[in-house]
């Protein structure tokens, strides 16, 4: 009986996050239809194109490893205020003299802990992540704020913007917005890390059960988000040639805006890098054309409130209608 | 009105095809205790359902009163008399009790509740037990105590009949003795109690009528006095117990593979016995006797004080991932909940326990995860549209079988099996015992803990009877076991009654 069953449907093999990829993908496609429509000449020009992709840029680093954490069913609210720490502490730690690469990795790798700290004690404790990572909002935010006097440090080495400079027409930060997604791409699709991740993130008593540890999922998608954005704040600072400790104010927000919009569960156990990627693009893409339209930033926040929900109430129907 | 408060006509219910109650008929006499009796999935919850408006009834007629009644929720039951303690206490932990009481009452004015409601609720109240405070907060009650916090609610609601599932299952003697009064206490205004129990003893004190249930079908009412005792009701309940199949596995009397020595802990009493390689040991038991906990104890996934030895060395299991290095796996008792992840697909789940056969340094083969699947989905039979198809979609005896395959995949030494075909249609629980005789035949060793005496008969070499978190004794399953026997011994009664 069984046999048959299968051999009948043996056609296209479609995946629910594969039906949802195509979703979002049409959608950014249209997006961009109609963004070409409005300026035919301008819209896909080559300093559109990067500036699309270098504005898109930090929301995609970050939220790479921000959709991993919403798979396995937590959030992440500190992902901004450890990106200002990362600034900062790079910002302070060249302006002291230490060698730029050097004060780079040291700042990344705080991010990585202050990350992977957030996620033993919400593993450790069973304490909700929305809680705690609100917390280290706070705590790294203000780690920012404490170490740039609550302001912008100037003054840095000239140097630095190296890091995030534009080489020839190239950027440099779209470069490494196209480097870790394709990295998260393949983490997400290959490894047996992230099929842990999504078990802990759509049962997390059955993934238990089965022996997978809870402790070592959620530690190290905390970790992994807590890097990417010191790095991103290391990035902008360089970009800047000074540290600002405010910047990076809606990060939190933007990424796991991009992630839902790609299909990306909020209670976890479903979601795709790849569908984060076409999330933040459209949302990119949405303001370029809003801007060629004439709004004011503050109409453009209701159109993406609307949008968002519009995306969310499309990812149900989805879910509920196609039977996967 | 008629001395009848409830006539139930000809109630079938089903199930996607399976019939959980078929043609039952049988009426409630006003002011009286009727108790309702029978094994697990006899039916007894699913004709409490549909007296209480959580289930719709397939067909046939509830009369109440002598009038048509269908209620439309638990609530719409409640309002029109009928109130029902649910094994799981419809409370909010984190309310005073009058709060609780409040909450779902229908005396309200635009949306504020009337001061005057709840005084009738308290004098209830304090008419039950006065003991309790209005004030307290539910968390500082003992269960007993709860139920009463119930009860006072359903009273204030002017109900005639109350329903208590298992009200006993978590008291003690104390509270116990305390609940009878308070039923007869009702009984005496004119309240009819709808008791379920599998505690026979509390059967025959309580009861003025029986009704027996099983396999969804009505066997017998009777008044209490025509009942000669346990035994009937006994023999009621299980009528012939239809063993098939049972074939003796090679057991290797030589070699331990699990051995518990005392293990105790809050729902287990000093629990010991031997697992021998080649061999199929069943636990029988009814609900809450402790078999859950016994395989969560072995699995590492409970704290226990006392000594587990795998293969003669103490694991002191720490972990269901230690456990399942050790070559022991565990199908959980709840499947939706415990033993998949319903979103994900079949070859996603497969190699969950396991997946260095997919892996390799921590790369997945997805081709090879795919292959797997594949494998297992033709070896054991899961129906379904192929590997990606997602868990949810799948009917129970299916996904049963996909947590078969994840077990499978370890290769274990070990399979304890919780309650293995709970929620399973009738052909896919023969076919689920062809794959747990098949794995023993493979070499794998094997602890089934089940409250169906079929299965455990059919499967299993030796049972231990548990009662109240203690084994009670060990039987070898020959053409000697008798099955009053057993129930007897499993629903407390002492062993040479």
């Amino acid at each position: 009986m069984s046999n048959q069953a299968s051999a009948l449907n043996r056609g296209i093999k479609f995946t629910a996050d594969g039906v949802q990829n195509l979703t979002i993908f049409c959608i950014f496609l249209m997006a961009c239809v109609v963004g070409f429509i409005l300026e035919p000449k301008l819209f896909f020009s080559p300093s559109n194109v990067t500036s699309i992709l270098v504005s898109a840029s930090s929301v995609i680093i970050v939220a790479s490893a921000v959709t991993l954490v919403l798979i396995s069913g937590n959030l992440n609210l500190s992902v901004g205020g450890t990106g200002a720490m990362g600034a900062v502490l790079f910002g302070l730690m060249t302006r002291a003299g230490v060698p730029i690469v050097l004060a780079a990795l040291l700042a990344v790798v705080l991010g990585l802990l202050a990350g992977m700290l957030c996620g033993f004690i919400i593993a450790q404790f069973k304490l909700p992540s929305f809680i705690v990572s609100l917390a280290f909002r706070y705590i790294t935010r203000g780690i920012a704020l404490v170490g740039a006097g609550g302001a912008v440090i100037f003054g840095l080495p000239a140097g630095i913007s190296k890091i995030g400079m534009t080489i020839g027409s190239i950027p440099l930060p779209a470069v490494y917005a196209i480097a870790v997604v394709l990295v998260f791409v393949w983490i997400q699709n290959k490894t047996v890390f992230a099929s842990t991740a999504y078990a802990v993130g759509a049962n997390e008593p059955a993934a238990h059960l089965s022996g997978i540890s809870n402790r070592k999922v959620v530690m190290s998608v905390f970790a992994m988000s807590g890097m990417l954005a010191a790095f991103v704040g290391v990035v902008i600072t360089s970009r800047f040639t000074a540290a600002d400790s405010g910047i990076l104010s809606t990060l939190d927000n933007d990424c796991i805006i991009a992630a839902v919009l790609g299909g990306t569960d909020i209670n976890g156990g479903r979601g795709t890098v790849f569908g984060m990627l076409m999330g933040a693009l459209f949302i990119v893409v949405l303001t370029n054309i809003m801007n060629m339209l004439g709004m004011t930033t503050y109409t453009q926040d209701m159109v993406k409130g609307v949008v968002l929900i519009g995306a969310i109430l499309l990812n149900n129907i989805i879910r509920k209608h196609v039977r996967i | 009105m008629s001395d009848h408060v409830l006539e139930i006509k000809n109630i079938s219910k089903h199930f996607a095809g399976v019939k959980a109650l078929d043609d039952v008929s049988f009426d409630i006499v006003r002011g009286s205790c009727h108790c309702l009796i029978g094994e697990n999935g006899a039916g007894k919850s699913t004709l409490i359902k549909i007296l209480t408006g959580a289930h719709p009834k397939t067909s046939g007629t509830v009369l109440y009163n002598g009038k048509d009644f269908n209620p439309a929720s638990t609530k719409d039951a409640m309002k029109a008399g009928i109130g029902c303690l649910f094994q799981e206490l419809n409370v909010v932990e984190k309310l005073r009790v009058e709060e609780n009481i409040c909450l779902g009452l229908e005396e309200t004015r635009f949306g504020i509740i009337k001061k005057s409601s709840n005084q009738k609720v308290f004098d209830v109240l304090r008419r039950i037990d006065s003991s309790i405070e209005p004030k307290q907060y539910i968390e500082e009650l003992s269960v007993a105590k709860r139920q009463v916090v119930e009860m006072a609610k359903a009273l204030a609601m002017d109900s005639d009949v109350i329903i208590m599932d298992e009200p006993t299952a978590s008291l003690t003697e104390e509270e116990v003795k305390r609940l009878f009064e308070i039923i007869h206490d009702l009984k005496s205004q004119g309240i009819t109690i709808i008791y379920i129990s599998h505690r026979l003893e509390e059967i025959m004190e309580l009861a003025d009528y029986v009704t027996v249930l099983r396999d969804g079908r009505h066997i017998a009412t009777k008044p209490r006095a025509e009942i000669s005792g346990r035994q009937e009701l006994i023999q009621m309940m299980i009528g012939k117990v239809i063993v098939e199949d049972y074939v003796p596995n090679k057991i290797d009397e030589n070699i331990k593979l699990i051995e518990l020595k005392g293990v105790s802990n809050k729902k287990l009493h000093n629990i010991s016995f031997d697992l021998h390689k080649g061999e199929i040991l069943g636990f029988y038991g009814l609900i809450g006797a402790g078999k859950t906990e016994i395989a969560r104890a072995i699995f590492g996934a409970d704290k226990y004080a006392g000594t587990i030895l795998v293969e003669g060395r103490d694991v002191k299991a720490v972990s269901p991932e230690k456990a399942i290095t050790n070559g022991i796996v565990l199908v959980p008792e709840e499947r939706r909940t415990q033993g998949i992840c319903t979103s994900l697909s079949i070859a996603v789940n497969t190699p969950m326990m396991n997946y260095r056969t997919v892996s390799h340094k921590g790369i997945l083969n997805k081709k090879q995860q795919g292959r797997l699947a594949r494998e297992y989905i033709e070896k054991i039979g899961t129906a379904c549209r192929d590997e990606n198809q997602s868990v949810a979609f799948l009917s129970g005896g299916n996904q049963q079988k996909v947590v078969l395959s994840k077990c499978l995949n370890v290769s274990p030494k070990v399979l304890l099996l919780d309650e293995p075909t709970r929620g399973v249609d009738v052909g896919a629980k023969q076919e689920i015992y062809q794959i747990i005789r098949q794995m023993v035949k493979d070499g794998c060793s094997a602890i089934v803990f089940s409250s169906e005496l079929p299965e455990i008969l059919g499967l299993c070499d030796r049972i231990g009877l548990l009662y109240d978190g203690e084994i009670k004794m060990f039987l070898k399953n020959d053409e000697h076991v008798e099955t009053r026997h057993i129930m007897s011994v499993v629903t407390g009664g002492v062993e040479n009654e």
